[in-house]
């Protein structure tokens, strides 16, 4: 169809659209039959990993009536070199312009919304401005782990009373990372609602309010410009009963803003307690008079200046808070000396010291960000095809040699592309110090045979670079597995330090261990026991699961290890044992025994963004003698099948089944001493190691669901484990200096234990004191 | 004189010398103000420093490399990976339609 003018004689301003009369322009069943075809998974599917779909949208402007669809495991990919615009129609209908996650007639969604995962939108402008102001949302982003947004830009009307658009309407979920977004107008940048996620470089132009926070558990929103917006981010939501529980505001700027953040918090009285939990970490609110308001406007934090550290909710210090750096270390040796370590604790709503961060972790007094590189300006020449280059991806064929020989081959002006498939190795690959390596929707690495079966003799599948050594290497879109048991693999040992900053990374690099066709370890004969409880909403209440380790479900000996020497920048990360099967129909439960999660001994230093590690059996992350660490925010959870109280059914899974031996040399925890299943759980968090020094964690969300093997009664008591986050690093000089922001728990008797001289570690945060609103939640908890 | 007010900034809008062809009728919309010259998000730090290569493109890799993916746990041979909304109907044209109406003034 083609648009026809009408003028008159006046001088008159035209607004221009069109009446779609036969529809030609309208891309919406193109685009949704481009992203359907094949079969995929879609309504009446609730996960798939064999559907795979990468869908381009070439420069242009597409018209769109109703939500473009994405169905599971698929990426939205726009023109990275010229911003696709998807346009609005003024008569659109329906509840975004991109869907993720659509309603049924009666209010269930196409998948569980804390199982969708595998998502990727990039690359677009969003355009609602043809819609009337009540109405229009840009992306209804209802997701959960290894989904991500990046440089989408929204445009919507700008103010009006009846200005209800909003640029990602999120509900519910379990995410999740985001960054590079622009929100120009609207009513909301974005409506939020998840359990936890990680969001950075967000910029949000005349909007009303710029963050709703409908309810979280945590969240940490890094790098805001936020400008000429009537908010900034309100959090206040049902005042007499918080639904938010936490939020870090990082390293950002608020200016033409009257009020930067709406909170509901109570110092005394509030419900929960400790709801609306708040931290701020240099925030420039010059051109924001009032920082932090109440409900009732009344100002809680002046603005007009930068805030370098502050925060509200609860506290607990090995030392003093705000005090200098000797004092500080005086009130650490006192509790060194002390049998049992003294932690205070207290509830803030002030201005703290600012927490020293290292010059190697910032940026123009930022903490640096980097984004997954596209590498829009590389030609497709220079892009060496896995397939063309002797590897056949095809889950059976060894591609180890051929692997080895392409990124040996590979240029520095090259790019080494692994097509979609399954690529198995057999031993271990060195990568080079230097090279670039992106795949094609999540191609599978798979470890397997001999090499790795052993767990006395550990070897790495993707060795990045040698000890010592420093250069560039980017990998990006890929997921590292295992096909069958590899119970001696150490998926990725990551050696190579950066040779400039954040110029050696993964981004949008996940681990899967079982779970998904080909990996050995499905429903088929890991499926949790039939004995068990079943998989309902509704917590059962009594043990019949039976734990013993088997064999034959056993995982990986660490999915990820940063060495000594290495630095690291890793984003958007999900290093995941699989808790359920995502491909075989049943979907149920699986019992996969996988050792430990993510292992980080850099005394360099490291950048963890929108990382999330679950259900390894010693630990989810573990720090040992790390230095300089920034991570925000991290996410896990313990083996739902951990452990059992009952001799009957076996040795649990930690003291006799698996593993067997504890591995000295990698400073595994150590659970004999245990007597309670409680007791015998997987770390979320373990610090440990005398020289360990400024270990900055930024949102921390580390839950505990299950207790003597699959039975919820532990969540009415909070009570699924005794110990969540352990802090071991010791006393003198070096020791100490562990910053937590915005740590949270769930069903943790004690949030954090510290172990100041290797007697055993004391409780010293008990959950009870802190109950949020779901989650246990400290503003901060630090050993200086 | 008809004067014509700029369009929303996301469409970098030309006048192209275009014949006039038989139109339908054009009916308003709301133009977003502010919105002119809003930038693209800016990456977060500048690709050059990274760049070990002095090979520059005009295309976007992702649009044009070969496609080799495939499934290979289940699936059928004939599974596309990768697939473009413009081959199947998508015409993200509505700019060349505006331009052409412009060019009608």
């Amino acid at each position: 169809m083609v648009p026809k003018v009408r003028y008159s004689n006046c001088s008159c301003r035209y607004w221009l659209t069109f009446k779609s009369g036969d529809g030609s322009t309208d891309d919406t069943a193109a685009i949704n039959k481009a992203i359907a075809d094949g079969n995929r998974c879609g309504q009446g599917c609730d996960s798939s990993t064999v559907t795979p779909a990468l869908i381009y949208f070439p420069p242009g402007n597409y018209l769109v009536s109703s939500p473009i669809i994405q169905y599971y495991y698929t990426q939205l990919v726009g023109d990275a070199l010229s911003l696709p615009t998807l346009k609005a129609a003024p008569a659109f209908k329906g509840m975004a312009v991109i869907d993720s996650d659509p309603y049924l007639d009666g209010g269930a969604n196409w998948y569980t919304n804390q199982n969708n995962f595998y998502r990727q939108i990039r690359n677009f402008v969003i355009d609602l401005t043809a819609m009337p102001p009540s109405m229009g949302a840009g992306i209804h982003w209802q997701v959960a782990q290894a989904t991500s947004l990046q440089n989408i830009r929204f445009e919507m009307v700008k103010g009006g009373e009846s200005n209800k658009q909003q640029g990602i309407f999120m509900d519910n979920g379990s995410g999740g990372f985001m960054t590079d977004l622009v929100f120009n107008g609207g009513n909301y940048g974005m409506f939020l609602g998840n359990q936890q996620f990680t969001t950075r470089n967000l910029t949000f132009n005349n909007v009303g309010t710029a963050v709703y926070m409908n309810w979280n558990w945590l969240w940490t929103l890094k790098s805001l410009s936020i400008n000429n917006c009537g908010v900034g981010v309100n959090m206040s939501n049902t005042p007499s009963n918080m639904t938010v529980g936490s939020v870090i505001i990082q390293d950002s700027t608020f200016l033409g803003t009257p009020k930067g953040i709406i909170t509901a918090y109570q110092k005394s009285g509030g419900v929960p307690v400790v709801g609306n939990t708040l931290v701020l970490d240099n925030c420039d609110f010059s051109g924001c008079p009032a920082a932090v308001v109440d409900v009732s406007g009344s100002t809680i934090l002046a603005g007009g200046g930068t805030v370098a550290s502050w925060a509200q909710g609860h506290a607990y210090s090995t030392g003093e808070f705000g005090g200098s750096s000797s004092s500080a270390s005086a009130a650490a040796s006192a509790t060194c000396a002390a049998s049992s370590p003294k932690v205070s604790g207290t509830t803030i709503q002030n201005t703290l010291t600012a927490p020293s961060k290292a010059a190697s972790l910032l940026s123009n007094g930022k903490i640096f960000e980097r984004s997954r590189p596209q590498y829009e300006n590389v030609p497709a020449s220079s892009f060496l095809s896995a397939k063309a280059n002797g590897c056949k991806g095809d889950g059976t064929s060894d591609d180890t040699a051929a692997i080895q020989a392409l990124l040996d081959k590979a240029t520095k002006d090259q790019i080494v592309y692994f097509d979609h498939g399954a690529y198995v190795v057999t031993s271990t690959i060195k990568v080079p110090k230097d090279i670039r390596i992106t795949g094609e929707i999540w191609p599978l690495i798979m470890a397997s045979g001999s090499h790795f079966a052993s767990q006395s003799s550990p070897a790495p599948m993707f060795q990045v670079g040698q000890p010592g050594d420093t250069g560039a290497v980017e990998m990006s879109d890929l997921i590292f597995t295992t096909k069958g048991p590899a119970p001696g693999v150490i998926l990725v040992e990551w050696n190579v330090a950066e040779s400039s900053q954040g110029a050696a990374g993964m981004w949008d690099v996940h681990a899967r261990i079982g779970g998904s066709a080909g990996t050995g370890l499905q429903s088929d004969h890991c499926a949790k026991p039939s004995s068990s409880n079943s998989t309902t909403t509704t917590p059962a209440t009594t043990n019949t699961a039976t734990t013993v380790a088997d064999s034959n479900c056993f995982g990986a000996f660490l999915l990820l290890h940063i060495t000594q020497k290495a630095t690291i920048y890793l984003e958007n990360a999900w290093f995941w044992v699989a808790d359920h099967e995502l491909d075989l129909p049943n979907h149920s439960q699986l019992n996969i025994y996988s050792g430990r999660g993510i292992l980080i001994e850099s005394t360099a230093h490291a950048w963890l963004y929108g990382t999330s590690s679950e259900h390894s059996q010693l630990y989810n992350y573990q720090l040992t003698n790390a230095q300089n660490i920034y991570m925000g925010l991290i996410q896990s959870e313990t083996p739902y099948m951990q452990s059992s109280s009952s001799p009957s059914t076996g040795p649990d899974a930690l003291s006799g089944g698996f593993p067997p031996n504890v591995a000295t040399t990698y400073s595994d925890p150590d659970f004999h001493t245990c007597t309670t299943p409680g007791c015998k759980k997987s770390w979320g968090l373990r610090i440990t190691g005398p020289s360990t020094a400024n270990i900055l964690v930024y949102g921390a969300g580390l839950y505990s669901f299950f207790d003597d093997g699959y039975a919820q009664s532990c969540l009415a008591t909070e009570s699924c484990q005794e110990n969540m986050v352990s802090v071991e690093t010791g006393c003198g000089a070096g020791g100490g200096g562990v910053t937590l922001w915005g740590l949270s728990t769930k069903a943790s008797v004690n949030m954090v234990t510290l172990d100041d001289g290797g007697d055993g570690g004391d409780a010293v945060v008990p959950q009870k004191d802190n109950r949020g609103t779901f989650c246990s939640t400290v503003a901060l908890f630090e050993a200086v | 004189m008809l004067t014509f007010s700029a369009a929303a900034g996301f469409m970098a809008l030309r006048l192209l010398a275009m014949t006039m062809s038989p139109v339908s009728q054009v009916v308003a919309v709301p133009v977003a103000s502010g919105t002119q010259g809003a930038e693209l998000p800016a990456p977060s730090t500048t690709p050059a420093t990274y760049s070990n290569s002095t090979q520059s493109s005009n295309v976007y890799w992702l649009s044009s490399i070969a496609r080799q993916g495939s499934v290979a746990f289940g699936g059928s041979s004939s599974y596309k990976v990768y697939r473009s909304v413009k081959d199947y109907g998508a015409k993200g044209a509505l700019q060349q339609l505006l331009l052409s109406v412009l060019a009608n003034i």
